[in-house]
Order: structure tokens, then sequence, then C-alpha cells
């Protein structure tokens, strides 16, 4: 295998920051941390097709918006991000946990109810990762998580090792790398009673993908929850970790969407469900834009 | 792992959950208030940490970022001769310079200082916020002395700064004084009792 050349490592997705990152969270004095984010986050507005991809997601999301604003508003996404990826690398390491806020409860419990599995479809949203750890503390069942793959390979190596060293008891977190093998342990842990973690917001390589639309756009949804919510016939709860300050989160549970096959033309039935999904995503979205954390244009008419 | 206070909205003013014994007072005599007024509307887990407090924390930032950054404008209009539109300019860029010079120090503490402590005391200490905090506020503690004594209109900014040293100080004796009813209040809400 060819390794990364050194320098690699210091690009906006390279290990370099990670590691950088969890330096910080154990040398930071915790007063002088907002100086510290506040400064690093206007350093990562340099990085250029992050900046513009969030700034034409705004476009789509606050029509009408002058760029000067979304410019703003960007600094905004990238300032919760700074805050959130802090806040689960403090958790990791240090096992500090913020106060949560929960809506929807009844869903919640509902879940835990059932003897069936169960979905959690989730987006890139507030502490995802903070959430699901959350979720797996406080419920009896356990938890596989699965997550888009780094693109850099030391950063993968590392997250890979972080996740083994600090991962708790209820939870397990798998890589969608190979589509086609996960579906099938996917299945098997749905059908034996365990709630799966996806996120539900952004297609990536090597993933099945449905046609759908985003705040008028066309845009593309992972497949696979809906799919095999289809074929185990579990329901799907969406889920949103929303940051409402400092080391202060809501979790947000929404009323299950069911994934039932009512006709013979399978794609109509999967339609409805994904229609169910962005509809509930796009609201959120709409109130809490600061932290929808897609740094690439999420359709393709605003790349 | 943390203790966490379930369904208790009031608990949000434990005084636990503060760093500063300012703040840690002020928090005790706002848990009062809101323990008798607060109503259970939702689920909610608060963390028993030290350092929770978003208003404490903020303002803490805030106002070092300002003393230091007074320091450094008036270090720099003293000692360099910049005039006009310069002298305006290096002034409106001093809360950056701040900012940077705040992240330098502890860089510096945590690479140098650190692993130069680990090689000699042979130990392999990894969270180092504690002396960072230490090193930071005796840094400011020191450049408020040393401009308290200076002319012009840095010295009230430095007195000022004293003066909230000097608050805090006062307010950790009073909480030592209180601790036993503190200790109470930890136990009462299931977290571990926290000294001074």
């Amino acid at each position: 295998m060819i390794r990364n050349a050194w320098w690699k490592r210091f690009l906006v997705r390279g290990v370099f920051w990670r590691q950088f990152l969890r330096w910080a969270v154990l040398n930071v004095p915790l007063f002088i941390e907002p100086i510290v984010e506040a400064s690093w986050t206007l350093f990562f507005l340099l990085w250029g097709p992050g900046r513009r991809g969030v700034m034409r997601n705004l476009t789509a999301i606050k029509p009408g918006s002058s760029a000067l604003v979304n410019f703003l508003r960007t600094y905004r996404v990238f300032w919760n991000f700074a805050w959130t990826i802090t806040d689960t690398v403090r958790f990791k390491e240090l096992h500090v946990i913020p106060d949560w806020e929960f809506t929807g409860w009844e869903h919640f419990k509902e879940m835990e109810s059932r003897p069936e599995g169960a979905i959690i479809l989730t987006a890139h949203m507030g502490s995802y990762d903070l959430g699901v750890h959350l979720f797996a503390e406080m419920s009896e069942r356990r938890i596989m998580m699965i997550r888009a793959p780094e693109r850099d390979e030391r950063t993968r190596e590392y997250e890979a090792a972080m996740h083994e060293r600090t991962l708790g008891q209820g939870l397990r977190i798998n890589f969608n790398t190979k589509a086609a093998e996960l579906a099938f342990e996917l299945l098997e842990a749905v059908n034996a009673g365990k709630i799966v973690a996806i996120q539900g917001d952004r297609v990536t390589e090597g993933i099945g993908s449905f046609p759908a639309k985003l705040f008028g756009k066309p845009t593309l949804i992972p497949s696979g929850p809906f799919a095999l919510a289809m074929a185990a016939r579990v329901r799907i709860y969406p889920l949103f970790v929303v940051r409402l300050g400092r080391r202060r989160y809501r979790l947000i549970t929404c009323p299950p969407i069911e994934v039932v096959r009512r006709s013979r033309n399978r794609d109509e039935d999967l339609a409805i469900a994904v229609a169910a999904w962005t509809e509930r995503l796009e609201q959120v979205i709409r109130e809490t834009w600061y932290q929808w954390f897609t740094f690439e244009p999420f359709a393709e008419d605003l790349a | 792992m943390m203790r966490v206070v379930w369904d208790h909205p009031e608990a949000r003013w434990l005084p636990s959950r503060f760093r500063f014994a300012v703040f840690r007072l002020f928090a005790w005599y706002r848990f009062r208030a809101a323990a008798t007024q607060t109503q259970r509307l939702d689920r909610v887990a608060l963390a028993i940490d030290r350092d929770q407090s978003a208003v404490e924390q903020y303002s803490i930032a805030a106002w070092t970022l300002l003393t230091q950054s007074c320091y450094l404008a008036a270090f720099i209009t003293s000692r360099w001769h910049v005039a006009g539109p310069w002298r305006a300019l290096a002034v409106a860029l001093t809360p950056f310079l701040a900012a940077v010079l705040v992240e330098i120090t502890f860089i510096a503490t945590g690479a140098v200082l650190v692993p130069l402590w680990n090689a000699t005391a042979g130990s392999r200490i990894e969270n180092n916020i504690r002396l960072n905090s230490i090193v930071q506020m005796a840094i400011l503690l020191l450049a408020s002395a040393y401009f308290a004594g200076a002319a012009g209109w840095v010295r009230p900014v430095a007195w000022i700064a004293i003066a909230v040293f000097a608050m805090n100080g006062a307010a950790a004796v009073v909480l030592f004084a209180m601790r036993r009813r503190l200790e109470a209040l930890d136990r009462e809400y299931g977290s571990p009792p926290c000294a001074g």
C-alpha cells in the first residue's frame, strides 16, 4: 500500500489536525477556549472548498440572502463545527459530557419498548457522534453506528484507533466501506433486535442512493437505511442532535417512519419513506442551518 | 464518568458546576432562587462539572482577552513610535495579537515545559489543563501588577484586574466558610463534593 506524502497530513482532512485537536483538548485552559475556538474558526475559513460548499448550500436554505451575509453565516457554521468536534474529543478523552435536553422522549421510549430492532436515521448536525454515544448509555439495546470512512488514510487509521480505545460497552462503530457485506451484517443486527444508527443526509462513494428533493433542489439520499427498514420490517426513527450552546445539546427524536411494501413497485414505496425523511430533515435544517455540517454542495446545480 | 442530575433544571445553578469562586458564590444565591421557582417541564440531564457554565467561561474569556489587549496596546503605543493611522491600526489589531500570544503561551507550556517535566520526573502526564490555567492566570496577574504602576489610561485597567483577583479571593474565603452547606447540596443532588 502506498502511504500518503508526509505533507498531506497538514491538509484540511489530514491527520495532523485530529492530533492537534486532541492535544488542544488536553492543554487549553477552559476559560481560554472561546478565544481559541474563535481564532481557529477564522483560520479554517481559509479552506476554500468547504467555505464555498457551505455558502452555496445556504443560498438554497436561505434564498435571497446576500453573499456577505452568507459568508458571515458560514463563520457561524464553522464555529459550531469547531465546538462540536471539540466536545466529542473531550468526551472520548476525558469523559466530560455536556448538558442534554430531550424532545420527543415518548418516541425514544417507544423504540426501547418494542422488541424488534430499529434504525436511527440522523444527519451531519450538532454532535451526532456524541448523541449516539449518549443513546448507547441510556439504551438497554446494543447500538451499531455506521460512519463514512475518512478520506485520508492516516486520518482513517487514527480515527479507528481512537474509536477502539474510547468506545462504550453498548456501542459498535462500522465504516461503510464495503456496502454489500455491510448490508447483510446490518440486516442480521436489526433482526437480532439491535439498533442501527446511520447518517441519512449525504451519499458517499460506493453507497446506494435514491433521488429526492431538498429545499426544492434535486439531490441524492442514501437508500440503504430505507431498504434495510423494508427488508427487516422495522421502523426508522429520525434523530437530530442540536447544539444549543457551550456544552449544551438537544436530542430530538421524531415520530417513526414506517417503510411499508404497499405495491409491486419497490421504488414507489421507498419514495414515500424518503419523502417523509427529507421533509423532517428540511424542517430541522431550516431551523438550525448553522449546524448542518455539509461542506460540499448538496445538489448538483449548486456546485 | 461524570455525575449527571436528571430532571432538575434548577441544578443548572449548582455551585459545583462553576470554576471561579465569584461565580460559585453567585450560583449559590441564584440556585436558591431557582430551586423555589423552576417548574419541571421536560427531560433534562445536567452534567456536574466545574467548567460546565457557559456564562462563566465566556465572561472570563472576554475579560482576559480585553485586559491583555489593553496591556498590548499600551505596550505598543509606549515603546514603538508609530503615529497617525498606523497607531490606530496597531491598536485595532491588538485583540488578534493578544489571542495569538495567549495561544503561544499554552503551546509553549504544553510543548516545552511539560515534556521537560515528564522527562525529568519520568511521568507521562497528558492532561495539562490545570497547569496551563495556573500559568495563564499567573501571567495575567503579573502583567496587571506591572501595568498598575504605569502611567496613563492602562493603569485603571490593571487595577480593575487586580480588584477582580482580590474579589475572587474574598469569595473563596466566603465559600470556605460555607463549605458544609455546599457539600450537603452536592449530596442532595448526588454529585461528589468539590473543594474550594
